[in-house]
């Protein structure tokens, strides 16, 4: 898949895996992974981009012993989805065009 | 490799960013070394899931842009505390000025050295009639010539410490007068 495209789905679904629970850095890897490959070191630099950008939160929870980092996401966030999903219907209505038959034939 | 043996490798490797991205990254590493435990994997399949520390460098190096080290602004305090200081540091920084006219008159004093012992050399082809102060001359310029060259060598040594001594000074510095942004 193209990088381009490649990375800002990543993002959309990084926000999608904190849709309706709040997650992990190795929870969020776990969802994703079968609809793309993501690892480790490809999260963290997609987890700060989206905080610093306001669509998540961060939160520490003690768990055995250790903080585990939790990651909420926004109003933002969620409004990013919804954005997601409109551009969605637009790439399929592309899609629909590059791969259209000729008529003529 | 052991959870702390890599998190030792990644911490050497983000030597060049600032002490709060080093923390975030070794703290996201850790995390995951622990999850994937906790899901049952061994400690050693767990660091090697993560791939090789090459991988992830360039990873993190790639997205350096997106994962920047924090803003750093000016901090009033540490102002304040400077100018305050500065009776105590500006002692400190004639002896630090001295130090360095310490250093260009033991240059100055071995490139005399090095131009009496090359003076010498020549010397000796003029005088060669009274072979007995020919020869003298000629092993003093060879001493005072290899002498020079050993001189050298060591205040190269002196200067390498010193002004690496410098930079710590600037950098601690820096971290005083600023704070990074949170």
């Amino acid at each position: 898949m193209d990088i381009q495209l490649k990375r800002g789905l990543l993002d959309v679904c990084v926000l999608s895996a904190l849709k309706f629970d709040d997650s992990y850095g190795y929870k969020i890897i776990k969802d994703i992974k079968p609809y793309l490959t993501i690892s480790e070191s490809t999260l963290y630099p997609i987890l700060r981009r989206l905080e610093s950008a306001g669509m998540i939160t961060e939160y520490s929870v003690e768990h055995n012993g250790r903080l585990r980092k939790y990651y909420r996401i926004t109003q933002k966030g969620k409004e990013r989805l919804d954005a997601f999903s409109q551009e969605w219907e637009e790439i399929t209505a592309i899609q629909r065009f590059v791969t259209r038959e000729d008529k003529n034939q | 490799m052991t959870k702390n043996e890599f998190l030792n490798i990644l911490q050497k490797n983000l030597m060049n960013m600032s002490e709060n991205e080093r923390h975030h990254y070794t703290e996201y590493y850790s995390e995951i070394i622990d999850d994937s435990i906790e899901d049952g994997m061994s400690e050693q399949e767990a660091v090697a899931s993560l791939g090789n520390i090459d991988g992830i460098m360039e990873q993190i190096n790639t997205s350096g842009s997106v994962a920047t080290s924090a803003k750093r602004r000016i901090s009033v305090f540490g102002v304040i505390i400077f100018i305050c200081a500065s009776p105590v540091w500006l002692s400190f920084f004639g002896i630090y000025i001295a130090i360095w006219a310490v250093l260009a008159a033991l240059y100055a004093a071995d490139f005399a050295m090095a131009i009496s012992g090359l003076a010498g050399m020549a010397a000796f082809l003029f005088i060669l009639s009274n072979p007995a102060s020919a020869f003298a001359v000629l092993g003093y310029s060879i001493f005072s010539v290899g002498l020079s060259i050993i001189a050298c060598i060591g205040l190269n040594r002196l200067d390498f410490y010193f002004i690496r001594f410098t930079k710590w000074i600037f950098r601690s510095l820096k971290n005083f007068l600023t704070k990074e942004e949170t």
